[in-house]
């Protein structure tokens, strides 16, 4: 499986440079939105890219397709601006731009891709929160995260029980 | 590709610039090279630093009010001659009626040019805005010689305690926020002291809540507690400073700040245990009429766990306006006015005054009794930052802004000089670790604009001083490297071909740190206000509001207040209110907080909560209370 945006919502700051990187890098749109559920608590969310992607099956002009990187994209020049895939999406990702009248979403910054960089939101974000990598990588780091937690209680509890090491 | 530093907050993060000289202005991320942010990652603000330089709005020429609030274009000779001849007049007699103040914006070589300028004048009235939070700082650190203990950013990653005092650190500084958390994934412990609940406390293992201005008392105990528990040889207390400190028990310290005393016990447990600490301050300690007082005695317990210290600064060059003598009181390089004949030798001017001139506070209190003919404000908005500045320059005969926006300052000014932004000039910041990073030119200032050196020195010239004949900022830094003991090593010619950027040159000194013990507590009867900031704002939204992406996302920033307080006063969400104090009053909608400690307001300070602070002075200390004020709220229908 290609690489995707994660995000780790617990280092989540809520600074929101995510969004304002991607407008940069997207002419003042951002396809990174974050939202404030709670007091204090943010989520950050974006295109899922999804694997069986709603959107491109109800697509009636085929504008949206998968690149070689695993991102779902627009072909602006064949979207007609119907909606039906924001309707379709699960999320509601894909936004209507009025003055282009076309649909925009998440490419994973198909031009820093080109150039070898990761997406303008995961290399800006400051606390690591969001995450480029692979279905397979992110289960990874959740199981070390897991392994040092439980190392550490081994440990304490050795402390406690007067053990060897 | 250039490097270039962000011209906001005293972080000092560095980005490429993609294209130089011509649009779009595009900025890369620093993956490469060790610079202050880490991995070159940058916060919103930072992701949007070109945008304001772009807007329309920018002053493109010199004006000259014809009435108040009404400017007509005169030319950069007139306004020169203008400027020029009044200063003249006021040189010879009274030269002390003058008033240079600066903002924490501006560059090194533009800032000692402005120190120069005023000292050359006759007059030691200068200041800069970030006098009364990192100027204090700076000045505690250095009269109680720590500051060998000024942490790098490096040196929080490797700590294992880490103290956050008085700020919030998520929302002003995320880029020292992710060294913070790099250290707590190693297994650090964060201790947060902030009466609200921030995005900051919610990473800390402990979080303790004061009542704002309480500090002091909070400080002590800990002294205290750490007195019991260590063998405090190293560090040497007078028989009064023990007197003051026996006094705070954690019993007494809770009824003075509302902790309660074991969780004071047991954060002192954390620092005594703690072999390498780190204690971050920022203006919530610093900006109280007692500041100089709290940080003194947080470097005297910095000292005893022998912990590393890092002030935090609000402006991308409060450090380097302060290292370059942009204060009453010190000559460039923290020197005294006992050096003056070095400065009278080096500068070729044996008039030179050694009179500690009036600092900004002071200086709107005169205003205001019409003991101030003129005012030359660089690169600050104080009639938004500061209480009572607008009457004060309204009083005022005769007033120049400098600056790169209209503002309400340049509303109020007699001439308007159009400036040119950070990135329009070459030059360099230093920021709160002491870093001196050259950021070079990447735009051409719009129209008329100059860089603000290039201006003090047609300036200077004008009036007919001597000294000034400067073409490029790099000849400024080599006459900055000679006179500045801290700058010796940032030479023009190693600066430039450094991008890492180079840290203070400091002498190894020897002496032992001064301890130092208070028990001055300024009061506040509750509901107080605490001004607080948001991250995609900046002060008082001079450049933040022109930035589209951060002015659609940081709008209407609401008033905090507890849900307690709510249901007492009968405030609800979305309701307009009006917070009065003696000073004059603030309008804002409130939002109903559960982060809010009972008795206290947070009020955004972008949007002028600032100006109803009171000005009064306080004449122990002669600070005045800039954070924190008491106040009544009303509905407005």
């Amino acid at each position: 499986m290609e690489k995707r945006v994660f995000i780790d919502f617990r280092n989540c700051i809520g600074c929101r440079s995510c969004e304002v990187a991607c407008a940069r890098e997207h002419h003042g749109k951002a396809n990174i939105t974050l939202i404030e559920t709670s007091e204090l608590l943010m989520m950050s969310f974006n295109c899922r890219h999804c694997e069986n992607a709603p959107c491109m099956l109800v697509c009636p002009a085929r504008a949206l397709y998968r690149d070689e990187g695993g991102a779902v994209r627009v072909k602006y020049q064949e979207c007609i601006g119907c909606m039906f895939c924001s309707i379709a999406c699960p999320f509601g990702t894909p936004e209507f731009v009025s003055e282009l009248k076309i649909m925009m979403k998440c490419d994973l910054c198909s031009h820093r891709r080109d150039e070898g960089k990761l997406p303008a939101c995961v290399t800006t974000c400051p606390t690591d929160a969001l995450i480029f990598a692979s279905e397979e990588e992110i289960l990874q780091i959740k199981v070390r995260q897991n392994l040092t937690k439980i190392e550490e209680l081994v440990k304490k509890v050795e402390k406690i029980m007067g053990g060897t090491t | 590709m250039q490097i270039i530093t962000c011209p906001y907050c005293g972080a000092g993060c560095r980005a490429y610039v993609k294209k130089e000289l011509s649009r779009p202005f595009m900025i890369e991320y620093v993956t490469d090279i060790n610079v202050p942010n880490d991995f070159g990652k940058l916060c919103p603000k930072g992701n949007a630093m070109f945008e304001h330089m772009i807007s329309k709005e920018r002053l493109k020429v010199p004006l000259k009010a014809i009435e108040e609030g009404k400017f007509v274009k005169i030319s950069w000779k007139d306004a020169i001659n203008e400027i020029a001849s009044f200063i003249r007049s006021y040189m010879k007699d009274d030269p002390n009626k003058l008033m240079f103040l600066a903002g924490g914006k501006v560059s090194n070589e533009s800032a000692y040019l402005f120190q120069k300028f005023a000292r050359n004048i006759g007059t030691n009235n200068i200041d800069n805005t970030s006098h009364f939070c990192h100027g204090v700082s700076v000045k505690a650190i250095l009269d109680s010689n720590f500051e060998r203990n000024w942490a790098t950013y490096e040196e929080i990653e490797e700590s294992n305690l880490i103290v956050i005092w008085g700020a919030n650190l998520a929302e002003t500084f995320p880029l020292i926020f992710r060294r913070v958390l790099k250290a707590k994934s190693k297994g650090a412990k964060i201790i947060v002291i902030d009466p609200r609940k921030t995005k900051t406390t919610k990473f800390a293992s402990a979080h303790l809540r004061p009542f704002p201005g309480t500090d002091i008392a909070l400080i002590n105990a800990l002294i205290n507690l750490l007195m019991e528990r260590r063998n405090a040889k190293s560090v040497l207390f007078t028989a009064s400073d023990l007197e003051i400190i026996g006094k705070y028990s954690p019993e007494y310290a809770e009824k003075l700040t509302g902790i309660p005393a074991g969780d004071i016990e047991k954060i002192a447990r954390e620092i005594i245990l703690a072999e390498k600490g780190n204690i971050l301050w920022g203006s919530g300690i610093a900006m109280y009429s007692n500041g100089y007082d709290v940080i003194r005695s947080v470097i005297t317990l910095a000292s005893m766990a022998n912990f590393k210290i890092l002030p935090l600064a609000g402006q991308n060059n409060s450090q380097g306006v302060t290292d370059m003598g942009i204060m009453p009181d010190l000559l460039p390089g923290y020197r005294t006015y006992d050096d003056i004949d070095f400065f009278k030798k080096a500068w070729k001017n044996d008039e030179l005054s050694d009179e500690i001139g009036l600092d900004i506070a002071k200086s709107i209190k005169e205003a205001q009794k019409g003991n101030i003919s003129a005012f030359y404000i660089m690169g600050a908005n104080i009639a938004v930052s500061f209480p009572e500045a607008e009457k004060a320059l309204k009083s005022t005969e005769f007033v120049i802004v400098q600056d790169i926006f209209p503002t309400q300052t340049t509303e109020l000014a007699d001439i308007i000089l159009p400036a040119a932004t950070f990135f329009e000039s070459d030059g360099s910041t230093t920021n709160v670790e002491r870093r001196i990073q050259w950021s070079p030119r990447v735009k051409w200032p719009p129209k008329d604009a100059k860089p603000d050196w290039a201006i003090l020195c047609e300036l200077a010239t004008a009036v007919g001083l001597e000294g000034f004949g400067f073409y490029f900022p790099e000849e400024i830094l080599h006459e900055i490297s000679t006179l500045v003991p801290q700058y010796a090593n940032a030479d023009p010619r190693t600066l430039t071909r450094t991008p890492e950027g180079i840290i203070w040159n400091m002498g190894s000194s020897s002496q032992p740190t001064k301890v130092y013990t208070s028990d001055r507590m300024p009061s506040f009867e509750p509901p107080v206000m605490i001004t607080v900031r948001y991250v995609g704002q900046f002060q008082t939204g001079t450049m933040t509001n022109r930035s589209p992406s951060l002015k659609a996302r940081w709008q209407n920033l609401p008033i905090l207040i507890s849900e307690e307080d709510a249901s007492k006063w009968g405030i609800k969400d979305d309701d307009r209110v009006r917070l009065v104090s003696e000073n004059g009053e603030y309008i804002g909608t409130v939002k109903v907080s559960k982060t809010i400690l009972p008795g206290t307001i947070k009020a955004p300070w972008h949007n002028g909560a600032n100006r109803i602070m009171s000005l009064r002075i306080d004449e122990e200390t002669g600070l005045p209370q800039m954070k924190a004020c008491s106040c009544t709220i009303e509905k407005v229908e």
